[in-house]
């Protein structure tokens, strides 16, 4: 087994609600190792992106398939509960949710034109993502959040 | 701003592809047409929601509550957006759009003019009905003149995909189970067939403004066969059987053909007149009325 080769593959688990967003993307892996002492047994730490979120059973089942297909032979999937955050996410998976109409973080332009967005809702389809709208072409937009990164509610406006 | 000096060359435009936005002259017949057609997907994803709900504090164990409780902020969230994105097309006010679905003067999806009877009612639901909205959405998804409704189906149907995953989990869960279990399951079944097929739609006629104008890209036989041949094989494999006398397979083309649908059931619900439109609009509204205490705080009128 290569633990490279496994890693790549957990890496690779796309999100079940985000099209080709993968939890590498995300930045949702905290770790990947080798217990030596546990006859080889790899432990992969991953983080939700909110508590409670309803995916997590199917990401992990998901992760499991991943790495025995990449050889390991018993696997340990744990949820790690510190928070999660938005400035996690790669340059990679910012560009392919974009491509989904989301941003990412209070920072994000629309990805329609690139304008300044003004957040409308707390909270869209997810408790990690929030409901915005674009300033000038006037969009609907997910922006994509943690919980330790609260909104700035100044740019709260009713619509 | 865009605007067509005639029906021609709006016509013209769009058959080249293009793609109308909330700011252009559009004909005011087009505006209408997206924004009944948009208005009806916001109202039915709206009951959706409130039927998921139903069911968080009913469903089987911690998961499944958690899991209902993540859809119904999911169809929550898409009504939201729905209604935005109807609003801005300013044929009505989100409060007006709001006043008429309580009224009864909306419609809303057939699916949701029916009661469920039992928890596999409501795994039918989340299985063949989010299958059955899934295939029309994304067949709208593929091409629709609409931009802004384009651009947040692309999210939607994101995650009606997840919901579909979920409602074959659940399916699976009871086709392993009990005898009892599976007999719900068919039971339901026998109940929700004849409503999943009208939820396609009576066949399309010709000249459709829908077709024409590219909101739809494909009649409601084609996506109601699209649907038949993936789910009859399917539910026939989990051990179930498709309550259609009349259904059978083409010798020559190998293709699942359906019995003659009667649509006096679908015509009932399109009144607001189906077996429980009443309690689902009366539902709607208490629920509207025991959340004004929010928009109050909120100072959302």
């Amino acid at each position: 087994m290569n633990l490279e080769h496994v890693c790549a593959e957990v890496l690779a688990v796309v999100d079940p609600e985000l099209g080709d967003v993968t939890i590498g993307d995300l930045g949702m892996v905290r770790s990947v190792n080798l217990d030596d002492d546990l006859d080889g047994r790899v432990r992969v730490v991953l983080t939700p992106t909110f508590m409670g979120c309803p995916a997590t059973g199917l990401i992990a089942d998901a992760v499991q398939v991943a790495a025995r297909n990449a050889g390991a032979r018993c696997v340990e999937v744990t949820w790690d509960p510190a928070p999660w955050s938005e400035t996690q996410v790669t340059a990679e998976g910012r560009h392919k949710l974009a491509r989904l109409g989301i941003a990412v973080g209070d920072e994000g332009k629309c990805p329609h034109c690139d304008a300044e967005l003004v957040v409308v809702a707390a909270n869209s389809a997810a408790s990690c993502r929030s409901m915005a709208r674009c300033t000038n072409c006037g969009d609907l937009v997910d922006v994509l959040r943690g919980a330790a990164s609260p909104i700035r509610w100044r740019h709260y406006a009713h619509l | 701003m865009r605007v067509w000096e005639t029906m021609e060359d709006f016509d013209q435009f769009i058959v080249n592809g293009g793609t109308v936005e909330p700011g252009d002259d559009m004909p005011s017949a087009y505006r209408q047409e997206v924004f009944r057609f948009i208005e009806m997907h916001a109202n039915s994803e709206l009951f959706g929601g409130l039927c998921e709900r139903y069911w968080v504090s009913r469903a089987p164990g911690v998961h499944r509550k958690l899991a209902f409780l993540a859809k119904t902020q999911d169809e929550i969230g898409h009504a939201h957006l729905l209604y935005m994105v109807a609003a801005d097309l300013a044929v009505k006010s989100r409060a007006q759009m709001i006043d008429d679905l309580m009224a009864g003067r909306s419609k809303f999806h057939n699916v949701f003019h029916y009661k469920t009877h039992t928890w596999a009612d409501q795994i039918v639901i989340a299985y063949l009905v989010d299958a059955a909205a899934l295939t029309t959405q994304q067949a709208v998804l593929k091409q629709c003149s609409y931009g802004p409704y384009r651009r947040i189906l692309r999210r939607i149907v994101s995650e009606e995909g997840f919901h579909m995953r979920h409602g074959e989990e659940m399916l699976l869960t009871l086709a392993d189970g009990t005898v009892t279990q599976q007999n719900m399951f068919q039971a339901a079944l026998d109940r929700w067939w004849e409503p999943v097929m009208h939820f396609f739609g009576p066949p399309t006629k010709d000249g459709d403004l829908l077709i024409r104008w590219r909101v739809k890209s494909d009649t409601n036989e084609a996506l109601r066969d699209r649907f038949v041949q993936k789910f009859v094989p399917m539910l026939q494999e989990y051990g179930f059987v498709v309550p259609d006398p009349a259904l059978h397979r083409n010798a020559s083309t190998g293709k699942w053909v359906i019995g003659d649908i009667d649509w006096a059931a679908l015509r009932a619900t399109q009144s607001n007149v189906g077996p429980d439109s009443a309690a689902r609009i009366e539902l709607s509204k208490q629920s509207w009325d025991n959340t004004a205490w929010v928009r109050e705080a909120l100072h959302v009128p």
